[in-house]
């Protein structure tokens, strides 16, 4: 008698989603986050705005650390030697990123996280091109109003 | 000698869907774009269709590109493999030969 396997035809264990999404919406939370950091610095005078400073740079370093982490997650995992063949630029890219996220982390400075968009920009676009999806920069509809990259999906 | 199993999932559509049953036999050399059955240690059994074959190991792929796995695209030992799918039932008793494509 023939005994009958159960053998797997899944995308993985677990089932991975992979979207520049959650990075990019973590990299313009750090730059939001150092704009409220330059405000709040104006006037230290009182104990609450004292405390607001820490709860917004404390912010400041999870948003960063979630940039790194979700980048980290799909270079690790989803790219593989065919998508770096066709992007070689990638490994580089992915190093200049965990570089420009912890500036945001060490410094204060608007400028670094306008920097690291740029550059989670070309990683998101990467990434749709290598499932052949074409993408769009657009403008983020809240502040700090950075540009982002979009994929352009069919309507179900 | 001769097994058969059934199939769970989508990463190999549309050659084979969820609940085919495939039977599949352990002799022979492999070839590239053979459909094996390999066993990937923590991951289990899986299905999926040889990619390339470099020495001793073997790169897996799935036939729905739509959908990522972290073990294909990546070196597995050859000795994984426990045999080549030659013949699929569909859930409507449909049967068919698994061709190299």
């Amino acid at each position: 008698m023939f005994e009958i396997k159960t053998v797997a035809a899944h995308c993985d264990i677990p089932c991975k989603i992979y979207d520049p999404a959650v990075f990019l919406v973590a990299g313009l939370s750090v730059a939001r986050l150092l704009d409220l950091i330059q405000e709040e610095s104006n006037d230290l005078s009182s104990l609450k705005s004292k405390a607001q400073i820490v709860r917004l740079v404390s912010e400041k370093e999870e948003q960063a650390r979630i940039v790194k982490n979700e980048v980290n997650t799909i270079w690790g995992d989803y790219f593989k030697q065919p998508q770096l063949e066709e992007f070689p630029e990638t490994h580089s890219l992915v190093h200049q990123i965990m570089q420009m996220a912890s500036k945001c982390k060490q410094d204060v400075s608007t400028q670094n996280a306008i920097d690291l968009v740029a550059l989670l920009n070309r990683f998101a676009e990467i990434f749709w091109a290598t499932k052949g999806i074409q993408t769009q920069l657009c403008e983020a509809p809240y502040p700090p109003a950075l540009k982002i990259i979009t994929p352009i999906l069919e309507s179900a | 000698m001769l097994d058969l199993a059934k199939v769970h999932g989508n990463s190999m559509s549309p050659t084979l869907e969820h609940g085919d049953i495939v039977l599949c036999y352990h002799w022979g050399s492999l070839r590239e774009n053979d459909v094996v059955i390999a066993d990937i240690g923590k991951v289990g059994m899986v299905i999926k269709r040889i990619e390339s074959i470099i020495g001793e190991n073997i790169v897996l792929k799935g036939d729905n590109q739509s959908l990522d796995s972290s073990i294909c695209g990546v070196n597995i030992p050859k000795s994984s493999i426990q045999g080549r799918v030659i013949v699929r039932v569909s859930s409507s008793f449909k049967f068919s030969l698994i061709k190299r494509v």
